[in-house]
């Protein structure tokens, strides 16, 4: 380990002190109180300042690399997943600062583990062996495990962590005996090796037995289950940051093992992932039109979601790279935003995550609720908004890659979505507005929602210099693993 | 920035405007939505103007990156095509603003910001030259018309609202995957990967056979549901009929024609070969269409069906026009999409100042009418006549010249097509017997005339009525150069074709 190495890996270094000082400071601050009653500004403005810094090191210091003997890769491929990443804590911190006083959840815990949350995603975007992969997922999902569970007083949370924690352990045995197998196949575990290697059968069952761990954080069909319980049963936000930073790990993951280093078997496990896509599109647009709870209505959206990005990872190749790089920063400005619409209302002091709970939004909070019309058009693809230009790279990439058939069921899907979400901003813009319903006013909140609108509308519209930076990104990174 | 854009930018900075007034002050709303459109029909008017007649190419082009990675260009032009739905889009706008200022009172906010969003899209449908540019205006207009008929119509609005949405999102979703097929195809043959239009048909791109036709499919299915051509307009008559009379007019009277423009933009130049095969299918959809909608529209009871029916049976006949493939049939087709945008557009704002008055919309609840308005039974007489295509209004030379060139290419199709004129007589004359003539019902005999404000939407429609119908010579001047060189590119296309093989017949990537 030089300072060089430690250089390369800086942002997730300020993330990690970050919160080992959050964590102290709320120790120190609190003494034995475990659910404080006073907001604590400072864990919120810390965090922000860690994540601010940690997007500064990592976009403005444009240092590449490998690192660590190669386990750890920073390169612009890196770069443009920890974008999504930070952009997902930071949103994740302004939406919730209102949210956790208001529940009295404990403020220094949810941060510290929401900033390394982030770490995981960004160390899987980083990896350079399965061991990276390893550590990095490890770090994403127990830090998930005990946010979902952070509401100690709800036993729906305490429910949704469990079950996450288990079904998640079990994902976990998998993808390290998967590590096993490539491991007794090729000798090695770093991704360049691994993809010079023969195929055998072994490597494959080890590859496929990955693909499980990975395709259960990212929600995809048939390892979504537990998704739709823990989304439901979480607190609000963070069942917001989970459902995106979950996903930018996992797929990161998922672009560095099979476009990335397992370039020369595209032919094996392209028509593999791209049946997963279809089937993860299906089902999760199916269930997600008869859901009248927001959180699970977006759970499932989610998983549809998973699929749309699973398009990119079987098409492969750099433009499947970039186009899925595109759609997970997209992805979170959009899912985030919608979320963040949601965490501006309270019923009863409780969550206010049923369909009805938002009629009339548009009398009381127009811009709110102009926002959210935003928000879910995009996720629905339709154009003038970034989720369109997203849709329209990976259904380029699958026809590029000859794989006419998921790019069939992704626009005829997002038919399908088209639907509910519409339905939802129906909801929002007409009727009376319910009278337990009430709308909070929050700065943050809202500075989280300007920012989230501004990003679906500049990607929508001026789509070109990002796009150029992605291109950049999977062209860089498919190079150096050749 | 040129004109061109200026059309697209107005309307959302009219929006933006719109949006920063208080909802309560309905006037200013009223005032900022009537401005920007007045302007935008100013601008559209100038282009229209300054077209140069004797040219085929586009004009007011506009050309500038949007993506370079992906090749999407940001390109806009007017050429014989679209220069004149453009002026009739700029032209509606305005009136049916002014006419929902009179029946949409009390939620005149988000009205104004939806509807001008929504001529945004609709301008930028005819003006987009790049296909991906294209496909986002087309999309784009779909929302706020969802919107629209979802938050101001009738009572059964919400299901109507949906079905139309999903209907033609269906149809357009299969475009999309289709237009990055052909852009595909186009970096097959050109080496570069472009959404541009014009640099696409600069080398054919020889599709041909069979996934020519699946490409050819997908565009029509989407071009065919917004016309719509028979069977796939059943989303038709929930729309028509639940959505607000302006927006029934906007319905038929823009959006509709997208569908037609789009046969004539893209699957023409695009597909030669495949118009020509699938040219006997779909005449015979456009005759069941003519005459199927005809004949339900004399059996409507309700106002707004019946004109929704008797729209889609008029649509029929610029679909035959297209097909016939010559000159005086695509002639007549063009200059009939602009008739049929004024004269039913003028005949849902009659029924919405009928509606308004009366609050009734099935034609049973009237019945003379006229002796309490008897200018406005006037104008729906004028209006009537021009629909059915009496010689001297505009609809007799669009229909004539149809059936013309129709009956060059398909003459059984033509004559079958005739009995839609007839048909069309029959609805037309009962809707303004049943409302305006007979003894007069209860109450109608104080319904009041038009008002000022009512007859200044009506009579620059009735005027465009006349002027067509009697001096046409400038609409079909600006079409025709057009309309001759895709004719003589469709037709070279299918000589190369019969001639040689075809270059990549069924494509390396045909799925």
């Amino acid at each position: 380990m030089s300072t060089a190495d430690l250089v390369l890996v800086g942002p997730e270094l300020v993330l990690t002190i970050a919160a080992v000082v959050v964590l102290l400071q709320d120790a120190w601050a609190t003494g034995g109180v475990l659910e404080p009653q006073t907001p604590r500004p400072a864990a919120v403005w810390g965090s922000l300042a860690a994540v601010g810094l940690a997007l500064v090191w990592d976009v403005g210091g444009r240092r590449w690399g490998p690192a660590f003997g190669g386990m750890y890769v920073r390169d612009q491929f890196t770069m443009i997943a920890d974008l999504a990443a930070l952009a997902a804590a930071g949103l994740g911190i302004l939406l919730s600062s209102a949210y956790l006083p208001r529940v009295r959840l404990p403020a220094g815990e949810y941060h510290a583990l929401l900033l390394l949350a982030t770490v995981g995603a960004m160390v899987m975007a980083a990896s350079g062996s399965l061991i990276t992969l390893f550590l990095g997922l490890e770090i994403l999902s127990f830090s998930l495990y005990v946010l979902a569970a952070i509401a100690r007083r709800s036993r729906r949370s305490l429910e949704a962590g469990l079950k996450y924690l288990l079904l998640g352990a079990f994902a976990t045995a998998f993808f390290a005996y998967g590590i096993a197998l490539i491991f007794g196949a090729t000798g090695s575990i770093d991704l360049r090796e691994i993809g010079a290697a023969r195929p055998s059968r072994l490597l494959g069952a080890g590859i496929a037995l990955l693909t499980v761990g990975l395709a259960f954080e990212g929600a995809l069909v048939p390892f979504h289950a537990w998704a739709p319980d823990v989304y439901e049963g979480a607190p609000l936000p963070v069942t917001a940051f989970m459902s995106v930073v979950a996903k930018v790990g996992a797929f990161a993951g998922l672009l560095r093992v099979f476009p990335l280093a397992l370039a020369h078997l595209a032919g094996v496990w392209g028509p593999m992932l791209a049946a997963i896509a279809v089937v993860t599109m299906i089902l999760g647009n199916l269930a997600a039109l008869f859901q009248t709870n927001l959180k699970r209505l977006l759970a499932y959206s989610g998983i549809a979601h998973a699929g749309y990005l699973m398009i990119g990872v079987a098409a492969g190749g750099p433009a499947g790279t970039w186009s899925v790089l595109f759609y997970l920063l997209v992805y979170v400005a959009m899912n985030l935003g919608a979320f963040g619409v949601l965490l501006l209302l309270a019923r009863q002091g409780m969550e206010a995550d049923r369909v009805e709970d938002l009629a009339g939004l548009s009398g009381r909070a127009p811009w709110a609720a102009a926002a959210l019309v935003l928000f879910l058009v995009s996720l629905a693809g339709l154009p003038l908004t970034a989720g369109f230009i997203a849709k329209l790279y990976l259904f380029r990439a699958a026809l590029g890659a000859h794989q006419p058939v998921p790019a069939l069921v992704g626009v005829l899907t997002s038919v399908v979505s088209v639907y509910y979400y519409l339905r939802v901003a129906s909801a929002a813009l007409s009727g009376g507005a319910p009278q337990a319903v009430a709308v909070l006013r929050n700065r943050l909140v809202g500075a989280a929602l300007v920012l989230a609108t501004a990003g679906v509308l500049w990607l929508g519209l001026f789509p070109a210099g990002f796009t150029a930076a992605v291109q950049q990104a999977a062209r860089q990174a498919a190079a150096a693993v050749r | 920035m040129g004109p061109l854009t200026w059309l697209i930018a107005l309307p959302l900075l009219g929006a933006a405007a719109a949006a920063a007034v208080g909802r309560d002050r309905e006037r200013a709303l009223r005032m900022v939505g009537l401005v920007t459109s007045v302007l935008v029909f100013a601008i559209a008017a100038l282009v229209w103007g300054r077209f140069a007649p004797g040219a085929a190419s586009l004009q007011f082009e506009e050309h500038a990156p949007w993506v370079p990675g992906v090749g999407l260009v940001y390109h806009l032009g007017v050429d014989g095509l679209s220069v004149s739905l453009v002026a009739l889009t700029a032209l509606l706008f305005p009136l049916a603003l002014g006419a929902a200022a009179q029946q949409l009172a009390g939620r005149a906010k988000g009205f104004v910001i939806t509807a001008l969003l929504l001529e945004t899209g609709m301008l930028g449908t005819f003006m987009a030259q790049d296909l991906v540019l294209f496909y986002v205006f087309w999309e784009g207009m779909l929302i706020p018309m969802y919107f629209l008929i979802a938050l101001w119509g009738g009572p059964g609005r919400a299901p109507a609202a949906m079905k139309f949405l999903l209907y033609t999102m269906a149809g357009s979703a299969l475009m999309l995957v289709a237009l990055v097929a052909v852009a595909f195809a186009g970096e097959r043959i050109a080496g570069r990967f472009t959404f541009d239009l014009p640099a696409l048909l600069a080398r054919p791109l020889g599709l041909g056979g069979p996934y020519e036709s699946v490409l050819f499919l997908a565009f029509t299915a989407a071009f065919a549901i917004k016309m719509p051509v028979w069977p796939l307009h059943t989303w038709l008559p929930d729309a028509y009929a639940e959505a607000p009379p302006v927006v029934t007019m906007l319905l038929a009277s823009v959006m509709a024609k997208a569908g037609a423009y789009g046969l004539l933009r893209f699957c023409l130049p695009l597909f030669p070969e495949a118009m020509r095969a699938f040219g006997p299918l779909l005449s015979v959809l456009a005759v069941i269409g003519i005459l199927y909608g005809g004949a339900i529209a004399w059996a409507q009871g309700d106002m707004r069906r019946l004109l929704a029916y008797g729209s889609m049976s008029h649509m029929g006949f610029i679909l035959l026009g297209i097909f016939a493939l010559n000159l005086p049939a695509l002639q007549g087709s063009l200059i009939q999409m602009i008739n049929h945008g004024i004269s039913t557009g003028a005949l849902f704002l009659i029924a919405g100042m009928l509606i308004a008055r009366t609050g009734r919309a099935d034609t049973d609840g009237y019945g003379g009418a006229g002796a309490g308005a008897p200018t406005l039974a006037a104008a729906a007489m004028i209006v009537a006549l021009s629909s059915l295509a009496l010689p001297g209004t505009n609809g007799f030379i669009g229909e004539f010249l149809i059936l013309l060139g129709t009956f060059q290419a398909r003459p059984a199709a033509a004559v079958l097509a005739a009995f839609g004129v007839v048909a069309a007589a029959a609805y037309l004359l009962a809707f303004i017997g049943r409302i305006f003539h007979g003894p007069v019902r209860d109450g109608l005999a104080s319904m009041g005339d038009l008002r000022r404000e009512e007859l200044a939407i009506l009579v620059p429609l009735i005027a465009v009525i006349f002027w067509v119908g009697l001096y046409p010579r400038p609409l079909l001047a600006r079409s025709e150069a057009t309309v001759r060189a895709l004719l003589a590119n469709a037709a070279a296309a299918q000589t190369a074709a019969r001639q040689g093989p075809h270059v990549a017949a069924g494509g390396g990537t045909s799925p």
